[in-house]
């Protein structure tokens, strides 16, 4: 039987609900009432917007709907709660292709211990690009052509520079994590991580990153926590490499020590406080945001009409 | 009866003990549970529930004291409520332990489905909690029972886990991620791919680490499963070194 939670006024210390409406369970919360109702008490609700339905993914969030709301709970809203979807950037879709070109290589050098040949990666990389442009947003006077030039030798560049050292262990390692006390757990998804407990993210940027960026890197956070929760040990240690698209491409690379528990137990409270908020339905725009702006944000007209 | 016949055969028992085959029961049993606690492991046969003093004796726990005891035991659903209608569903359980067909001690368990455990969102519908409840309430019996039979209700507690889902809901706060007792299989797999350094056969993997480091992957704790990665991962860095040594690297 699906349940589902709805937030609706409460009359005489109990929910306003229509009779035909069966409630499974009830939290009473002032003048307001959390209701659990089964699939056909919803239908009911949904057809008649008769209350506010409560849409939190209960059973988990993941990281990056954590990061999504720390960014513009208002974004949250559009993406996760409406379902809308925009057109990714050419630089969004730049990052997911060179992501999915080192994944390629690393899936095969788990067991072979050996890196795949430049060419292959490149071609890898090429294919995923060409399959991605048709639904990729591009700036004005932006040739995807010439951006697909700059990707493959960004690509040849990383198994240069950056493959040859790691020795992955984990690649695209799932973790889902049950939180003592929470009704939901925490997912997520760690790039690399090598022989001796080495977490590696790649990242591809125009602009050279800060020394210290990777220190507070609250992803680094989450990856250290789901280590530690799988394997059962501390991570040796954090490594960013950053792609940097320059005109002579370059890589960048930044290491941290292990997490301390502080930072652990910090990225924890947020998440369990950023899922309240989400679960009372809390969504403003972040406009203090650099990327509250029409060229960052592809919700920019969808926020300008419809939040009034 | 009256309060003073009543006391008067209360003496009477007491009368009746032999003091000193008190004392070497109770040297017996203080040895006992030595043993268990020595046999018994954390995280696997019991578990400190944080903000509790006492280890709570779970399942498994449960089940080696009865081997050693040569215990065996019957269940006996002596209360249930089932009613489909509402998704309402309760079972009492009485657990007898016996031995030699002997009736020794017996324990009782309850679980519900409107346990605070059962009514998360995470959980999947009442209906199809029924049996998960009847199994909780199996398990409490049998917990109760085996606490009582080896008076080890002073080393033990009956599960401490309801006990903290009974509690009223907290303000946020900092959550813990829980860990199972078991090797995960995500140790497993790490384990198994480091070892691939030394044994390139996957095949041969789980019998490689079994014979160099003592450890069955398919039986081992959580526990022994990170201190098996951390032993590979330290193997592994001193190959490495000596390679590089050799010139080899």
């Amino acid at each position: 039987m699906a349940l589902s939670r709805f937030l609706v006024p409460v009359k005489d210390g109990k929910p306003d609900l229509p009779k035909t409406v069966k409630v499974v369970d009830v939290d009473l919360r002032g003048n307001v009432a959390e209701v659990v109702v089964d699939a056909k008490g919803a239908k009911y609700l949904r057809g008649r917007r008769y209350a506010r339905e409560i849409t939190l993914p209960r059973r988990h969030i993941s990281v990056s709907q954590v990061n999504t709301y720390l960014r513009c709970p208002l974004q949250y809203f559009w993406r996760y709660e409406e379902g809308l979807k925009v057109p990714p950037s050419s630089a969004i879709t730049f990052g997911t292709v060179t992501h999915r070109a080192i994944e390629h290589n690393y899936k095969h050098k788990v067991e072979a211990r050996e890196d795949l040949p430049v060419p292959e990666i490149q071609e890898v990389w090429a294919d995923e690009w060409d399959k991605r442009v048709p639904e990729t947003q591009f700036e004005e006077g932006e040739k995807p052509g010439e951006v697909k030039d700059e990707g493959v030798r960004i690509a040849a560049l990383y198994m240069k520079e950056v493959a040859p050292s790691v020795q992955p262990v984990i690649v695209e390692g799932e973790f889902d994590i049950s939180l003592e006390g929470m009704d939901y757990t925490l997912k997520g998804i760690v790039d690399v991580v090598d022989e001796q407990s080495l977490i590696h993210d790649t990242k591809t940027s125009k602009r050279t990153p800060s020394e210290d960026s990777i220190q507070h890197d609250l992803q680094m956070t989450m990856y250290a926590l789901g280590h530690r929760t799988l394997l059962g040990i501390e991570e040796s240690g954090l490594r960013m490499d950053y792609l940097i698209r320059t005109k002579i491409p370059k890589t960048v690379s930044l290491a941290a020590p292990p997490r301390q528990q502080k930072d652990i137990d910090r990225l924890l409270k947020l998440v369990s406080y950023v899922a309240r908020a989400i679960r009372d339905q809390l969504f403003y725009p972040n406009v203090h945001n650099f990327m509250c702006h029409p060229r960052s944000c592809g919700y920019w007209t969808i926020c300008q009409e419809r939040w009034k | 009866m009256s309060e003073i016949q009543k006391s008067a055969s209360t003496m009477g028992v007491i009368d009746g003990v032999d003091v000193h085959q008190v004392q070497a029961t109770i040297q017996k049993i203080a040895n006992f549970q030595a043993i268990v606690q020595k046999t018994l492991k954390d995280g696997h046969d019991y578990g400190v529930i944080p903000g509790t003093e006492k280890p709570t004796l779970l399942k498994p726990g449960a089940e080696k004291i009865l081997m050693l005891l040569g215990l065996t035991s019957e269940f006996e659903v002596t209360e249930r409520v089932q009613d489909y209608d509402k998704g309402f569903f309760a079972f009492t359980v009485k657990c007898v332990l016996s031995r030699g067909g002997l009736k020794i001690t017996e324990g009782v368990g309850h679980a519900n489905t409107r346990e605070k455990r059962y009514t998360s969102s995470r959980q999947p519908d009442p209906f199809s909690l029924a049996n998960t409840v009847l199994k909780m309430a199996k398990k409490r019996a049998q917990v109760d029972a085996v606490l009582t039979v080896a008076s080890l209700s002073d080393v033990f507690t009956q599960d401490l886990e309801d006990i903290a889902d009974n509690t009223p809901s907290a303000p946020p706060r900092t959550p813990k991620p829980t860990s199972g007792a078991g090797m995960s299989d995500a140790q497993r797999n790490f384990a198994l791919r480091l070892a691939g350094h030394f044994e390139k056969d996957e095949s041969k993997r789980p019998e490689w680490i079994a014979v160099r480091y003592g450890v069955d992957i398919m039986d081992a704790t959580k526990a022994e499963g990170s201190k098996l990665i951390e032993q590979l991962q330290a193997d592994i860095a001193a190959d490495k070194e000596a390679k590089k040594q050799e010139g080899l690297l």
